[in-house]
């Protein structure tokens, strides 16, 4: 190979690699459109974006998590937790009133938060393996999930100004975009200014990398490590109020939904490192849309579910290799 | 000189990292039975040319010869099996696996998918016993073991592969001075064997005790090949610097205040026991000892990293009380931790990042943001002072030499404002440029009046910049020695206990 010909592929490999998840995307948008005609059609769009509105607080959640070098497994449960809380707590206590709902979505949150302060504590203070803790604690908020509804679907009954609401923000769209994606577009800007311009932001990342050198230099890791995990907690179960907006009911099963997988996956996807210290927002992001056009795809296409799961574990897979060779021609 | 002599004949070696030459046209030959040193400060480039003479590495362009043949060495296992031994500075051992499963991993499952447990035992225990270090059991769990035996444990893997030429990266650097002895007479040893050895390092006294001949490298290239005979002490230093070094420690001319700051009866295990002392205002109190006697310890327990099972503290006349490295940074005391790589800066995050880690409140803006100007100034300004050589701020700290990684991590200590700095083997691992920088930062600092704590178990280097010693044994202080005391004869004494009639050796095997 001469040697020309050796620095121009180093370049388009570093290139690749330093925007895999970007070429991914480029990549499975391009192929879906000719897969499917109905793919780029405004209808389909909205509604792959809408359905992502969950997953991107669940997965920004799990980014942090993931910077600190840890991982939660409880974030879908705890997401189950949030859904039945909002639908619980309009049915249950008949709150009709917009406030009262306000005051639900506060509780709901604080309960998310809750969840997310026992995994933190666990890992933090109890220095208990944050695979083990949380999924003690995922096993705990569905257990918890099922025992407050009694196993069974929450409906919102229309009619009360405050059920009216939850259902219209389901359904509702401003300027053609669902009113959840503002919500969403929201959140993905603050954690983006919180990752990259805030103290709190590098800290984190800090803590992730060398948690011992960060403490030798008197910074409180295992305050910022739980910080982590309560936003979390907290950004999952405001995730589950999107799901119950979105089904007008809330069911505990959907504790068991697998949302905390997709988010983990679409973290890594979005080339963050297991061992902590690395994971961006919008990569974040992307590797949403990446699981989200996959499964769309194949929805247009017809595919049944189960193949479905199997194509998405083999993009995962790709996508993580392809990281792992980019990390590989750096060090040499 | 006939060629024919020659053992090993490394010819023209390059060997370059991206853009960055590490070796340019090396040239090193090496006799049968000689111990051959390999000399030159941090980033010279010994490790990279042993590593390629051993198949660790490839070579760009050159030669390599063995016996006068020309050979062609591309991974390890090439290099056993043309008989080369490498024993690296982090010790390639399986720490729960035994003495013998370690001497004979290569082998393991090889013969046979049983292991014979009696055979192997037998056969590494011969090998031990062979070198003289019968105290060591091949059953014995090797994370058991001590540093030095561990090293031992390595040399009989070594050998066990039947190897005529062994190569030791900076053996030396974690072993204390009794066991540095017993190294050096299994190398004599080996030696009369036959075996020859290559023996990289930076330290000068033992290079001129051990070796018999010296090839010095810098900067990545061949400087000279020496007789041990030939050279002094000093002529090797101002050879391995490329400059005279004359005035080694920087003068001080710091202002001794009142005591500022007091530990009192300090107590953690066997490690530490009833341990007191003060510091005055600008003031360097070194704490010195043999691997082991508990310095580390004892400056992580009045830092609240390790906790304390008694013992007080008192700033400026005041009992404070620290239980984290965070109440201790509150109350203006810094700590630069032993390990840099692990412990001292975060390698994988701008250099930027690092500096400013201890004190991101002085940059708070709107909103929480991050202002990056004022910060960029400050640490501009930092970088200057210190004379840290860095590309970019916002280049990963990975990117610097060892020496401005340290610096990185004085700087980081100096940003978060601490007035009392506990300093753990501030210039270990970083070469004698770097060093005598960081030795006028520390002078630096105690001009402006604060607390150093100086811990290292280099003589010379407490010896030349403290103005008071503490000489630590078994976890206790065993001696105090002021300015007009100071000689590597007295910290010897107390360190080792020469009139005590207690051996290092019998306090190693407690362990």
């Amino acid at each position: 190979m001469s040697k020309v010909k050796t620095e121009n592929n180093f370049e388009l490999k570093k290139f690749i690699v330093k925007n895999n998840a970007v070429m991914i995307f480029i990549l499975l948008v391009v192929a879906a459109s000719c897969m499917s005609s109905n793919f780029l059609t405004v209808n389909n769009i909205m509604n792959v974006v809408r359905q992502q509105v969950p997953y991107v607080l669940v997965a920004i959640g799990a980014m942090l998590v993931m910077m600190t070098g840890g991982i939660d497994l409880s974030s879908g449960a705890v997401l189950g937790v949030g859904s039945c809380v909002i639908a619980l707590f309009l049915q249950k206590l008949q709150i009709t009133g917009v406030n009262g709902l306000l005051v639900g979505l506060l509780i709901t949150v604080i309960v998310g938060a809750i969840f997310g302060a026992l995994s933190g504590f666990l890992v933090a203070y109890c220095k208990i393996a944050a695979f083990i803790a949380t999924l003690a604690v995922m096993t705990i908020a569905q257990g918890a999930a099922y025992i407050a509804t009694n196993g069974q679907p929450v409906r919102l009954k229309a009619g009360t100004p405050a059920a009216d609401a939850m259902i219209n923000f389901g359904k509702g769209k401003f300027l053609g975009i669902p009113l959840g994606v503002y919500v969403a577009l929201v959140f993905i800007i603050v954690f983006l200014f919180i990752v990259k311009k805030t103290a709190y932001g590098r800290l984190l990342i800090a803590c992730g990398s060398n948690e011992v050198s960060v403490r030798l230099s008197g910074i409180n890791v295992k305050g910022y490590k739980l910080t982590a995990y309560i936003i979390a907690g907290a950004l999952s179960s405001l995730a589950g109020t999107f799901v119950t907006c979105r089904a007008a009911s809330a069911t505990p099963s959907t504790t068991g939904g697998g949302y905390e997988l997709d988010a983990i996956a679409a973290v890594v996807i979005g080339g963050a490192s297991l061992d902590g210290g690395k994971a961006s927002v919008l990569n974040t992001i992307i590797g949403v849309f990446i699981m989200a056009i996959i499964g769309n795809i194949m929805n247009l296409m017809s595919i049944a579910a189960y193949p479905q799961k199997v194509v998405k574990g083999v993009i995962i897979i790709a996508a993580v290799l392809l990281q792992k060779v980019g990390s590989r021609s750096r060090e040499g | 000189m006939d060629k024919e002599q020659y053992q090993i004949e490394m010819n023209g070696i390059t060997k370059k990292f991206g853009g960055v030459t590490a070796l340019n046209n090396v040239s090193v030959k090496v006799r049968k039975g000689e111990i051959h040193a390999l000399m030159g400060e941090n980033g010279a480039g010994k490790s990279t040319i042993m590593k390629i003479l051993a198949g660790a590495l490839q070579k760009d362009s050159g030669e390599i010869k063995i016996g006068g043949q020309p050979v062609d060495i591309k991974t390890p296992l090439d290099g056993m099996n043309q008989g080369i031994s490498i024993i690296y500075q982090e010790l390639m051992l399986v720490p729960d696996l035994s003495v013998a499963e370690n001497i004979f991993i290569d082998k393991l499952g090889k013969e046979s998918k049983l292991i014979n447990y009696k055979q192997m035992n037998q056969k590494a225990q011969e090998y031990l016993d062979a070198i003289g270090f019968e105290s060591i059991r091949a059953t014995a769990e090797v994370s058991t073991l001590t540093i030095a035996h561990q090293q031992i444990v390595e040399i009989c893997k070594a050998l066990s592969r039947k190897a005529s030429i062994l190569i030791l990266d900076e053996p030396t650097a974690v072993l204390s001075n009794q066991e540095v002895t017993y190294l050096f007479q299994l190398l004599h040893q080996l030696k009369r064997e036959e075996v020859t050895i290559i023996y990289i390092s930076h330290r000068l006294e033992e290079v001129l005790e051990l070796c018999d001949r010296i090839t010095i490298m810098r900067d990545g290239t061949y400087i000279e090949t020496l007789n041990v005979s030939e050279v002094t002490k000093k002529e090797l230093a101002n050879k391995m610097v490329g400059r005279d070094l004359q005035n080694y420690y920087p003068e001080r001319h710091a202002e001794i205040g009142p005591v500022y700051f007091k530990a009192e009866h300090i107590n953690r295990g066997r490690k530490v026991q009833d341990l007191s002392f003060e510091v005055r205002k600008g003031e360097v109190l070194g704490i010195n000892g043999l691997v082991g006697a508990g310095r580390t310890e004892t400056i992580r327990a009045i830092f609240g990293e390790d906790k304390r099972a008694s013992g007080k503290i008192y700033i400026d006349g005041e009992e404070v009380t620290i239980n984290s490295p965070q109440d201790a940074v509150k109350h203006g005391i810094g700590l630069l931790p032993e390990d840099r790589k692990t412990q001292g800066v975060i390698l994988n995050i701008p250099i930027r990042n690092n500096i400013t880690l201890g004190c991101m409140k002085r940059f708070r803006g709107f909103m929480g943001a991050i202002q990056v100007k004022k910060e960029s100034t400050y640490i501009d300004d930092m970088v200057d002072q210190l004379s840290i050589k860095v590309g970019q701020i916002d280049n990963n700290v990975s990117s610097l030499s060892g020496g401005n990684q340290q610096k990185v991590a004085i700087a980081k200590l100096l940003a978060s404002q601490c007035r009392i700095l506990l300093l753990d083997e501030p210039t270990r691992g970083v070469d004698i440029g770097a060093k005598r920088e960081i030795y006028k930062i520390i002078n630096n600092m105690a001009e402006k009046g604060f607390c150093v704590v100086l811990v290292s178990s280099e003589m010379g280097e407490v010896i030349g910049m403290c103005d008071r010693i503490l000489i630590m044994r078994e976890g206790e202080i065993k001696g105090e020695l002021q300015k007009s005391e100071f000689s590597e004869e007295s910290l010897i004494g107390y360190a080792m206990d020469v009139n005590g009639g207690k051996t290092d050796e019998q306090s190693e095997d407690r362990e």
